[in-house]
């Protein structure tokens, strides 16, 4: 969500003293975890883990390593789709097995890094990112698609659902530029999927980010956790408001509901496509709303969550910039993704657009530019979210699940041809102030388009087209 | 010299047009605080392609290495010493 500017309390002295000493830190810890138990029933944990770590910097990787192979084997990242796939193979769901699972793919990815160091000018090693795709999408076709002994077929099953989850983990890793003079540290591969948490997408990047980032003394280390402090307590505004908004907006139970009984609330989004395929439309001012509030609705989230992952990064030590900032403040389409999705971005442009940029169409610098963006927020879009979406692989098959995913893919060439205009417009452009009226348009764009960001994929096109016809268009009957 | 005040002067008018007139100093990190990014990294990049027909090619190219004055101005002048 947008911001007022956070009061800089990093810069106060007195403040940064304070933190340095031990007393200080303990007690930003203290108002941390006292935070976090707001939004998680893990906040013990992390109280142990944060004063840990900020007590002890010296040790602050293995400590990281061992925090984050602790909430690996207790809360795994992989844990709902290994749930989801226990009903088709009973003891996944086994606490040995997941645990034999884990094991089994941190010594493959440990031994697959150790020899994109040690053999950097192998043919598989030089295009890595590129290979671990293929390789990964390879065994998606042969496991949907080939004749294999059922236990063989379960076991390639599982082995992708965990890699799934650190597919882009081990890409970062694999394209670490300071690989030739960087040992292998098994270190590294514990900070996959740290405990301060993240999606598919790593946040904040991989270790050669980390690096950069790391406090590296105990000046940089409190202004780290200061800022981790101002943006958990932002966090934690934003989750209220998100929950007083979907509580006055959607109806959601909660405290207000014995003030809100007579107001009517919005339908969801899913009610009103589902009313519009069937014919019977939702007004056109209704369906006006449950756009608009759509659209607030996951903005709410996507800055609250992104906040929080942020922030305890933050307070282990780690000057991470945040993953929303003023999303609101932006003038262009372009300006708008980056300013919500920061992380997202940063994947697709250190995966897709950078290669692009680099290997086509130098002679041309506004279309090489054009270009590298769609390959980025186009292709490289739909293939994030088609390979996140493993469950549906799992549950259609391959060639189904590409099917059910044409209206993402819809949405991703959308968005990457708007956001590549919007870059080469904004090229060389002289600096514009913002204005409400280029801000409503940016946001008006983003409201429509998300509509065809559904996780269901049952859908088609031209369901959603309906929709949308039904915003412009009034409905008679 | 030149070469490190043809890039300062550049890497200004990013800032300028982005509206930020925050001074800033050649060893002052630029990307890594978010005051640049990956798209003014581009025009970084096809600035000095230009200016100084610096090729970065792929396998060298390292984003975090263009996050200041002076770590780019090494890298021009790394390229020319090569």
């Amino acid at each position: 969500m947008t911001s007022l500017n956070l009061p800089r309390l990093e810069t106060i002295p007195t403040l940064l003293k304070f933190g340095q000493t031990t007393f200080g830190k303990i007690i930003f810890v203290i108002i941390f975890s006292t935070m976090s138990c707001l939004y998680t029933e893990r906040f013990v944990e992390l109280f142990v883990a944060l004063s840990m770590i900020t007590l002890l910097p010296d040790y602050r990787r293995p400590l990281i390593a061992l925090t984050s192979l602790f909430w690996a084997i207790r809360f795994p990242c992989f844990e709902r789709d290994f749930t989801w796939f226990s009903r088709h193979l009973p003891m996944s769901g086994d606490s040995y097995y997941k645990l034999a699972c884990l094991a089994a793919f941190f010594f493959l990815t440990s031994l697959l890094i150790y020899l994109a160091r040690r053999f950097p000018e192998h043919w598989f090693f030089r295009r890595p990112v590129r290979n671990l795709l293929i390789f990964y999408i390879g065994s998606l076709l042969l496991a949907s698609h080939a004749s294999l002994p059922t236990h063989l077929s379960w076991f390639i099953w599982l082995f992708l659902i965990i890699s799934g989850k650190y597919l882009w983990f081990i890409a970062y890793s694999l394209t670490d530029k300071s690989r030739a003079t960087k040992p292998f540290s098994l270190t590294e591969i514990f900070h996959f999927q740290p405990f301060w948490g993240s999606s598919n997408v790593p946040y904040p990047k991989g270790e050669a980010y980390l690096r950069k980032i790391e406090a590296k003394t105990s000046y940089e280390l409190a202004i780290a956790q200061i800022k981790g402090l101002k943006l958990i307590f932002w966090s934690m505004f934003l989750l209220f408001a998100h929950m007083i908004f979907r509580q006055v907006a959607f109806g959601d139970v909660g405290f207000l509901e014995p003030f809100l009984a007579h107001f009517p609330a919005i339908p969801s989004l899913e009610m009103a496509i589902q009313a519009s395929i069937a014919g019977r439309p939702f007004p056109q001012h209704v369906c006006w709303l449950v756009l608009i509030f759509n659209f607030i609705d996951k903005i709410f989230a996507i800055s609250s969550n992104g906040g929080i992952i942020i922030a305890t990064c933050r307070m282990a030590g780690f000057n991470a910039l945040r993953n929303t900032y003023k999303p609101l403040y932006a003038k262009t389409i372009a300006e708008f993704y980056n300013r919500l999705y920061y992380y997202f971005k940063e994947l697709l442009v250190d995966f897709f657009f950078y290669p692009a940029y680099f290997r086509f169409f130098k002679n041309y610098p506004r279309f090489r530019v054009f270009f590298a963006t769609v390959a980025a927020a186009g292709f490289g879009n739909a293939l994030f979210h088609f390979l996140r979406d493993i469950d549906l692989i799992i549950e259609l098959g391959f060639w189904k699940a590409l099917v059910g995913f044409r209206v993402y893919l819809l949405y991703s060439l959308i968005l990457g041809i708007s956001i590549g205009i919007s870059q080469i417009r904004s090229m060389n452009s002289p600096y514009r102030k913002r204005s409400v009226m280029s801000t409503l348009l940016v946001l008006l764009f983003y409201c429509l388009i998300m509509v065809l960001d559904d996780p269901i994929r049952s859908r088609t096109i031209a369901d959603y087209a309906t929709f949308m016809l039904h915003l412009f268009v009034p409905y008679s009957r | 010299m030149e070469k490190h005040e043809k890039i300062r002067k550049f890497i200004a008018s990013i800032l300028q047009r982005k509206g930020d007139s925050e001074p800033f100093s050649d060893d002052d990190s630029l990307l890594l605080v978010g005051r640049i990014d990956s798209l003014n990294v581009l025009e970084i990049v096809g600035f000095l392609e230009r200016e100084f027909n610096y090729d970065v090619s792929e396998d060298l190219f390292n984003q975090e290495n263009f996050d200041s004055v002076e770590s780019i101005s090494s890298l021009v002048e790394s390229e020319c010493n090569a």
